[in-house]
């Protein structure tokens, strides 16, 4: 089945074949090595959330790098660590001069070592030497990947599932692009430089209990037309803009050890979308027009939504788990339609100065009366969001109001300081009203992005007072004026993290995080006379996580950490408490070898106080497992670059829970008390 | 009896340690792991034997209970390819008795660290019930991140093996240990201990030596909460050397051994 997989992918690929094609681009580091960066990076900006669609950004990024010298302040600050105010240092220092050479973004203001160091395999400055001969450059990559769990699941057993168990991923992107003379905006000469491109891609994936190989595809053809000023992006794509009040991805950044560069969104428009979570991005046709100041997209999407109707044809429920495995699921894919237009445009009057509005119009197939929540209702929607920033050396100002449907408004504000080049400072204040509307949003918050029943104000501060010392903290205080999923009253709660990096010599590196969060809850408890009652109050929870790094080479990692945590209900005076400690090892002990092998103990008292490690997993995947109860996880990552266009990369990893008779519940429980899978995926690069 | 005796037996040999250095240090061994008997705390310290060793190590009685009663041999030679350990230990008397038997093997690999993995034979007699014996694998690894700090890992029962007819799982534990000598006769090391069933396990100990041939140690441990102490003597290529330690409800365990090094 896979063969025919393959062939029917690489028929495709013949299809467009001239469309295909590229070197990859250089690198002082192997493959390898940026591969392992790019997860390091990751479990810095990501924290505790699985962002595959970052994941996807990222490393688009990185197979075809942005121009420094060419690139907007809104591609700039998709950069790891970028802020608005950066990217700006970085327009300002290349309008006096070009950036023929990384090295000189040392010279702008607020670029450290450490920053470029991150940015490094995401940026170029021109075309590499290798290609500058050429009149265009083609390159096509396809990644296979499949993934099995070795215990049966009892929906297999019991046939509720009607797929086979083995997860099957094929993706396959192609680009060609055509080298020239360049100008810059000055109309000055900067030698040879990618003038145009045309790329495409598609995926498909097919989850554990699913029958076709296909099951879930998406795809898209993108060019790149300099003349006008335009590109076009047609198939699936995502949209960005400003502050994530109108529209976004449907995952975003939020709180975490970056406490300055992910208060602010920073949208950069419509962007290919080649990830796997099945339900909110967009179907259609987009346009972006970029000129020096002014940029527009326009987009038309008319996307299939898979939602549960009930008999009078009305949509009770959507379903985003994309998991189409038994009669049920079948019965909720495809179900519905969206059907939307909309508008993104922004103007510079003055350097510095942005004005901005984000639009849509939006109409579901069927009514939709949601059972949970008071969330959308009725068959159309509108948003409209007005946003404004402007920057300059050492300040970012920036806001975002959208009025929805009901002529609800909701915002966000927020500043930006770099007073000293030592200390960076965020603040940020949002207010969502209980009951607004704009389902294509994801904002900085605490509800996982809704902008919905949250107002709150935010503070961020990071200093680096000696070379040898980071210091970041963020304080969080927010209020939702409505009901909640873990109260019915009210409530409101605060979110602090306090972050430290001490260098203690140049190998060894030590990280104590604290976080200490609180939020309102309710709880059903049975008193005493065995009556049930509600106890309202605060839940509290507190972690302490210690990190030690020790990077004896650039070949070796070794990794330690010890992780606690205390969660506190209002009903009672104990306290769950729960532990994790683990080692983790990367080497790459052959000049292709990369293994990352972890072994993780954990013990918790519940669910509720469950941790979280961030892993190391196949290119292009994220894992993020809870751990709980006692138990012992571990992993091996071995990847192996079999020549410069093919790399194998395996995982096994395994949970042996201490004392359970089954893991999990329902169709997808396995009896026994151990949870292992092992996947493989081919990369192939031409 | 027999049941009571076991779970205690069982838990026992594997948290109450094998050498009287180790023990006197609370028992955090893994990032120190030095002599011969690294192949039980961290098979990857056998690397930092310059000579052989051996050592014969007792326990007369645990707890006051002459019943549980422990006897070990130890020896370890540094080879050019790795260096291999090997020890043999008894505990318990007629009714109920223990053997393991442990090869261990330690090498250097590159970055400063070093790994290795040891193989533990378990035989686990009870009269009147038959015998179960199981093989079990562990690994170790140690990491000298400055030349006064090192780090050391282990892991006891990799693949979760299980013993018996009931296929009791055998305990799978977790080390992690950081060792820092900020002078030449002082060390003090740090390390967590998770075994899957229980709780982390904290433990510390320092050492101070004088003079080359007098060792003076103290260590803590938590869950139980634990005082260790211990005293060793060198005298020509001997060492001889005594730990103690108390348990808040079962009192004290006094343990003794002598070990020889042949060469520097």
């Amino acid at each position: 089945m896979r063969l025919k997989l393959l062939i029917l992918t690489l028929a495709c690929a013949c299809f467009t074949i001239e469309a295909l094609g590229q070197g990859i681009p250089k690198r002082d580091t192997s493959r390898t090595r940026a591969e392992a960066e790019l997860e390091n990076l990751l479990e810095q900006v990501t924290q505790d959330a699985e962002d595959s669609q970052l994941l996807d950004l990222l490393a688009r990024l990185q197979e075809n790098p942005l121009d420094i010298n060419e690139a907007t302040a809104e591609e700039l600050q998709q950069l790891p660590g970028i802020t608005s105010i950066i990217a700006f240092n970085i327009i300002s220092f290349r309008a006096r001069q070009t950036i023929r050479d990384l090295d000189d973004l040392l010279q702008v203001e607020g670029i450290t070592i450490e920053m470029l160091k991150r940015i490094r395999p995401f940026i170029r400055a021109g075309s590499s030497e290798r290609e500058a001969t050429k009149e265009s450059v083609t390159s096509f990559s396809f990644r296979t990947r499949a993934v099995q769990d070795l215990q049966r699941r009892r929906g297999f057993q019991d046939g509720t599932y009607r797929g086979s168990p083995m997860k099957l991923y094929n993706r396959l992107t192609g680009r060609v692009a055509r080298l020239g003379e360049s100008l810059d905006r000055q109309g000055r000469g900067r030698g040879r430089n990618f003038t145009s491109f045309v790329e495409l891609g598609i995926v498909t994936e097919k989850d554990a209990g699913e029958t076709k190989v296909a099951d879930f595809a998406a795809g898209y053809l993108a060019a790149n037309i300099p003349s006008m000023s335009t590109r076009l992006l047609l198939g699936d794509f995502v949209v960005e803009s400003a502050e994530g009040l109108v529209f976004w991805r449907s995952m975003g950044l939020s709180k975490g050890t970056e406490v300055i560069a992910n208060v602010r969104k920073n949208g950069g428009g419509a962007k290919p979308y080649l990830s796997t979570d099945e339900n909110w991005y967009f179907r259609g046709i987009a346009a972006d027009v970029t000129m020096d100041w002014l940029s527009l997209t326009l987009m038309y999407s008319n996307k299939p939504l898979h939602a549960a109707l009930d008999s009078q044809g009305v949509i009770t429920s959507f379903d985003n788990s994309g998991l189409f495995r038994t009669e049920t699921e079948l019965g909720r894919r495809n179900q519905t339609r969206e059907r939307l237009m909309g508008i993104r445009t922004s103007l510079t009057p003055l350097k510095g100065l942005k004005v901005g509005l984000s639009a849509y119009e939006t109409r579901f197939a069927h009514p939709v009366r949601l059972s949970s929540g008071s969330q959308f209702r009725g068959q159309t929607g509108s948003v409209v969001g007005v946003d404004l920033s402007y920057t300059q050396r050492w300040l970012n100002l920036f806001s975002e109001v959208a009025r929805d449907r009901d002529n609800k408004l909701a915002g966000v504000a927020g500043i930006l300081l770099r007073p000293h080049s030592a200390v960076d400072i965020s603040c940020l204040v949002r207010s969502f009203p209980r009951d607004f509307v704009s389902i294509h949003s994801y904002v900085f918050g605490e509800l996982g992005g809704t902008a919905r029943n949250e107002s709150g104000a935010y503070l961020g501060v990071s200093l680096r007072p000696l070379r040898w010392l980071r210091l970041s903290t963020y304080y969080d205080q927010f209020v939702f004026p409505w009901r909640t999923s873990s109260s019915v009253f009210p409530s409101g709660g605060h979110d602090l993290l306090a972050f430290s990096e001490i260098v203690l010599s140049p190998k060894l590196l030590l990280q104590l995080q604290y976080k200490d969060k609180s939020k309102g809850d309710l709880r059903m408890t049975t008193d005493v006379l065995g009556r049930l009652k509600a106890v309202e109050g605060s839940r509290a929870q507190k972690n302490f996580r210690a990190t030690v790094e020790l990077n004896s080479s650039i070949t070796f990692r070794w990794r330690t950490r010890i992780e606690v945590v205390t969660v506190q209900y209002p009903d009672s005076t104990a306290k769950e408490k729960g532990i994790l400690v683990f080692q983790d090892v990367r080497a790459i002990p052959l000049n292709r070898l990369l293994i990352d092998a972890r072994v993780i103990a954990f013990h918790t008292d519940s669910y509720d106080s469950r941790l979280y490690e961030f892993e190391s997993e196949l290119s292009g995947t994220l894992s993020n497992p809870a751990l709980f109860g006692k138990g012992l996880r571990w992993y091996i990552v071995a990847r192996y670059e079999i020549s410069s266009a093919v790399d194998i990369s395996l995982k096994y990893s395994q949970t042996l829970r201490e004392g359970v008779k089954s893991i999990g519940s329902g169709a997808s429980e396995i009896l026994g008390d151990r949870d292992s899978r092992l996947s493989v995926q081919v990369d192939v690069r031409i | 009896m027999v049941l009571a005796l076991c779970s205690v037996a069982l838990a026992s040999t594997d948290n109450n340690g094998r050498g009287s250095k180790a023990i006197a240090l609370g028992n955090a061994f893994v990032a120190i792991a030095d002599n011969v008997w690294a192949g039980v705390y961290n098979p990857a310290g056998l690397v930092q034997l310059t000579a052989a060793q051996g050592a014969a190590f007792f326990v007369p009685q645990q707890f006051a209970l002459p019943e549980l009663r422990t006897a070990s041999l130890a020896v370890a030679v540094p080879f050019s390819f790795a260096s291999i350990g090997l020890s043999i230990e008894q505990f318990g008397f007629e009714l109920y008795r223990e053997t393991n038997v442990t090869i261990a093997a330690g090498r250097s690999i590159d970055w400063g660290v070093s790994a290795g993995i040891a193989l533990n034979l378990h035989r686990i007699s009870i009269e009147r019930y038959g015998v179960a014996q199981r093989v079990t694998i562990d690994l170790g690894l140690l990491a000298q991140a400055q030349d006064d700090l090192s780090f050391g890992f282990a892991m006891k029962n990799i693949a979760a093996a299980t013993i018996g007819q009931t296929r009791e799982r055998m305990p799978q534990i977790v080390f992690l240990g950081a060792r820092y000598a900020p002078w030449k006769e002082f060390q003090m090391t740090l390390e967590c201990e998770k075994d899957t069933r229980h709780p982390l396990t904290v433990k510390a100990g320092v050492e101070q030596r004088f003079l080359e041939i007098l060792a003076l140690r103290l260590g803590i441990s938590t869950n139980p909460d634990k005082f260790s102490a211990g005293i060793g003597a060198r005298y020509s290529i001997f060492e001889f050397s005594y730990a103690g330690y108390s348990h808040p409800q079962l009192g004290w365990t006094h343990q003794i051994e002598i070990s020889f090094q042949l060469g520097e």
